[in-house]
């Protein structure tokens, strides 16, 4: 176990190092840059030529990096947004609030309504009831988030008048982002439930329960739900990922003051330091979450337990 | 069994649902009986990252700083300028000096009275921090700023400077409180101070900026009625990034007020009797651009040509709504040296003069209609933003060019690549705007000197270089106006730009509010405003 961790946790560490090193090549080979972004149109190049040197865009690119991760990584310090001047560690704080909250409550809504589709689907294969929840999981992954935020925005605020259109800060606000946001997650946890609780239900063990007498409620909690569960879990893992450093659609639509918001005006505006920011708090999250679901899986699934760790 | 257990968790999700989704609160528009005025919200769709006027001008800076801040002097929206913290001016013989005499009884919003000391600080301070911002280099051109007497204040030249007042009339040249500037530091750009008729009240990053009445106004601008502090309590920006979300917003009551850019919304307007559109002309030109280093566009007989290909009428009827005026002249009508009549020295819409100059420049016409010259075919590539409605006027335009046999391929950038690429002369069209409010725009744009940088056609006349130089330093107002018309003429038949059209932009305000004035700039005035309760 303890082998197992330092050897998950070292390759999370070359993860970030490799994932932050090609985020600032990508940056620093786009087009333009920060001083050209900042000073505008009506700069002259001697005006572009100092401000680039104040900013030490004028350095070669190996040792840009080395300053900005050796600092980064050493000494916690994520350097100052090239565009405002403000800390970046104090501007992601401010953001990383919202975008965590959106996630779990997103996540919380796919987990929840996944669940119950996937299991009401289970439990008449074939009727119409599993049909119109097979048709509602494909609608719920094919359909854009864009598209469907502005039916809901349509329907729940403007013409019900329930749901503010925009913004944050009330819980009112938060649920057509999350519902939007929750969509696909919901989507896939229902089509995995209903898939694996089907082939356990078939499996011989649950047969066994069911013929010494254990009462079938009794029989779906305790051997068919904990079997199904896994796939479930590991899709859940990965759609986090998703909640947290993709979710700059529905924070764009929203209004909603997040990180995918920040970090994509930082993308234009060439704000290199703002950008590594962000990837440095969001892979060592998506990495966490990876890694929490397999100790899980571990956890649920005895297999998995003796194989790996 | 197993569905009881799924009814169970579909209900526990309903219910969870439930307790978030109580209805909206009363939203922003709480008018208190008697004097008060409400609250106006207005939608933007980018923050700013700092409110120091003498910082970089990103992300809609200058729709929150005329609030905050007074200018020396306003430009009226027909283009004259008028005093506002200063009263009076008076220039030297030589023209080397001006002497302003302030406004008395002004104070900032810290209390501390404004005076000469405070103007020649804001000025000082500029030149020294103020590299980044769009009017740097007209600052620089004053060679000092100081202090005669309590109320007097000095601008001194080494040389004559037309520009200068629709430099002091811009928001970023608005005059701050020396006192809160030193408490503030390096703070400034969230804790701003000035003499507005709002101060600032609290600024929630990625949310909005709630800016508060200042009771003790009593300056306000020429254009408006209520000379003294304004009637709402509160003026909130609010951050939408997403233009469909912005009109939602205005539609539910959440937002009072939103410009539109995009033609799809006029319907919309129209169809919905609380909302109200005033369309806005901005101090803008949209245009096409050549390469004027790069053959054949460096031929001024294949510009002329390309140009008249463009019919600028379909451009502004199918690409944008009718939301835009055909441009005749490199100037907008609210500037000075705008001539209608000078079109006539371009290019107007005829295909037929296409095949003539195409056939002068040495292009032959090929069997399916295309344009060759020495075995290389006539086409190009077309550069621009992602900012809308820029794919539409391209598409309209590619079309134009097919149509007289000139293969066009698109390439759109954000605007940072944009630019890169237009310093480097990496296009051959470029469909581009601009936004200034002097007529020495063309100087900045077009003037070989600034080639590389703000020139981005490559566009080099030494006439034209001269006579943007004088314009510049004459202090004559017809006499300028009619160095610009001069220059306007060669611009216009050398075709380094074919202008394509003065945008317009759409205010759209909701029934609520009423006594909205509108500005130089298109700046949105609401001293005299009023929202009504809802």
């Amino acid at each position: 176990m303890g082998y197992y961790l330092i050897r998950r946790l070292s390759g999370a560490l070359i993860t970030v190092l490799v994932v932050s090193f090609l985020a600032y090549v990508a940056l620093t080979f786009a087009p333009g840059d920060a001083a050209e972004a900042l000073i505008g149109e009506n700069a002259s190049a001697d005006q572009i030529a100092a401000l680039r040197s104040q900013m030490r865009l004028d350095l070669p690119l190996w040792q840009r990096y080395w300053e900005y991760i050796s600092s980064a990584l050493i000494h916690g310090d994520l350097g100052r947004s090239l565009v405002s001047g403000r800390g970046v560690g104090e501007l992601l704080a401010e953001r990383l609030p919202s975008t965590v909250l959106l996630a779990l409550v997103s996540m919380a809504m796919a987990t929840i309504v996944g669940l119950g589709v996937g299991l009401l689907a289970a439990s008449r294969p074939g009727s119409k009831l599993d049909l119109a929840a097979t048709a509602g999981t494909v609608l719920g992954l094919a359909l854009p988030p864009y598209w469907v935020a502005m039916l809901l925005v349509m329907l729940f605020s403007l013409h019900l008048r329930w749901l503010p259109v925009f913004g944050s800060g009330t819980p009112a606000h938060l649920v057509l982002p999350s519902v939007t946001l929750a969509m696909p997650g919901a989507a896939t946890v229902a089509r995995l439930i209903r898939a694996s609780v089907l082939e356990v239900k078939g499996s011989d063990f649950v047969r066994t329960a069911l013929a010494k007498g254990l009462s079938p409620r009794r029989t779906l909690i305790l051997h068919v739900l904990p079997n199904s569960l896994i796939p479930a879990l590991t899709a859940l893992g990965l759609n986090l990922s998703y909640l947290v450093g993709g979710a700059f659609v529905v924070e764009t639509i929203f209004a909603w003051p997040g990180l995918g918001r920040l970090t994509v005006q930082a993308i234009f505006d060439r704000d290199v330091p703002v950008v590594m920011g962000a990837v440095l708090v969001v892979v060592p999250i998506c990495l966490s979450v990876s890694l929490l679901v397999d100790l899980l899986h571990a956890a649920l699934d005895p297999r998995v337990r003796h194989h790996a760790l | 069994m197993f569905e009881r257990v799924a009814a169970l968790l579909m209900m526990a999700a309903v219910v969870a649902g439930c307790a978030t989704s109580q209805p909206t609160q009363p939203l922003s528009n709480t008018a208190r009986p008697g004097e008060s005025g409400g609250t106006l919200t207005r939608a933007m769709t980018a923050e700013p990252t700092s409110l120091d006027p003498q910082g970089a001008a990103n992300s809609g800076l200058n729709l929150v700083l005329p609030y905050l801040f007074d200018t020396l002097v306003t430009r009226t929206r027909d283009g004259r300028f008028v005093g506002h913290l200063a009263e009076s001016w008076q220039a030297s013989a030589d023209g080397r000096s001006i002497d302003f005499k302030l406004r008395s009884g002004v104070r900032f919003h810290d209390g501390t009275p404004l005076n000469a000391a405070a103007v020649a600080f804001t000025f000082d301070r500029f030149k020294k921090i103020g590299d980044k911002s769009p009017i740097a280099a007209n600052i620089k051109e004053i060679s000092r700023v100081e202090a005669v007497d309590d109320l007097t204040v000095r601008f001194s030249f080494d040389k004559p400077t037309a520009t200068l007042w629709s430099t002091l009339a811009m928001p970023y040249a608005g005059i701050l409180s020396p006192k809160a500037v030193e408490a503030a530091g390096d703070g400034f750009g969230s804790r701003p101070v000035g003499t507005g008729p709002f101060k600032m009240g609290e600024w929630q990053r990625g949310v909005g900026i709630t800016l508060v009445r200042n009771p003790d106004y009593s300056w306000g601008p020429a254009e408006v009625d209520n000379k003294g502090p304004v009637k709402l309590d509160k003026l909130v920006f609010k951050v939408i990034p997403d233009a469909n979300t912005q009109f939602s917003a205005l539609q539910s009551g959440e937002v009072d007020v939103i410009f539109i850019t995009e033609p799809t919304f006029l319907d919309r307007v129209k169809a919905n009797s609380n909302l109200r559109l005033e369309p806005i002309n901005l101090d803008s030109l949209i245009y096409l651009g050549y390469n004027c280093a790069k053959p054949p566009f460096d031929d001024v007989k294949v510009r002329q040509g390309l140009s008249h290909a463009v019919n600028k009428a379909e451009i502004v009827k199918t690409a944008l709504g009718g939301f835009g005026i055909v441009a005749g002249t490199p100037l907008p009508p609210s500037l000075l040296g705008y001539d209608q009549s000078l079109s006539s020295f371009g290019q107007s819409y005829d295909p037929a003069r296409v095949k003539a100059l195409l056939s002068e420049a040495g292009f032959t016409q090929t069997s399916d209609g295309g344009w060759q010259k020495d075995g290389r075919k006539l086409s190009g590539r077309l550069l621009t933003s992602t900012r809308a409605p820029n794919d539409a006027i391209a598409t309209v335009l590619q079309s134009q060019f097919k149509a007289v046999g000139v293969p066009v391929e698109i390439q759109q950038l954000d605007s940072a690549a944009v630019m890169k690429a237009t310093t480097e002369g990496a296009f051959d069209l470029l469909l581009w705007r601009y936004d200034w409010n002097d007529p020495d725009a063309l100087n900045i744009y077009l003037s070989s000197g600034r080639i590389r940088q703000t020139n981005r056609v490559f566009y080099s006349n030494a006439k034209v270089d001269a006579l943007l130089k004088q314009a510049a330093e004459e202090m004559d107002q017809p006499k300028r106006a009619s160095l610009y018309q001069e220059a306007q003429k060669i611009i216009l038949a050398e075709a380094p730009w074919q202008p394509l059209y003065y945008p317009i932009e759409g205010m759209v305000l909701s029934s609520r509010v009423k006594g909205v004035k509108v500005g130089s700039l298109g700046r949105m005035l609401v001293n005299d405003v009023t929202v009504a309760g809802n």
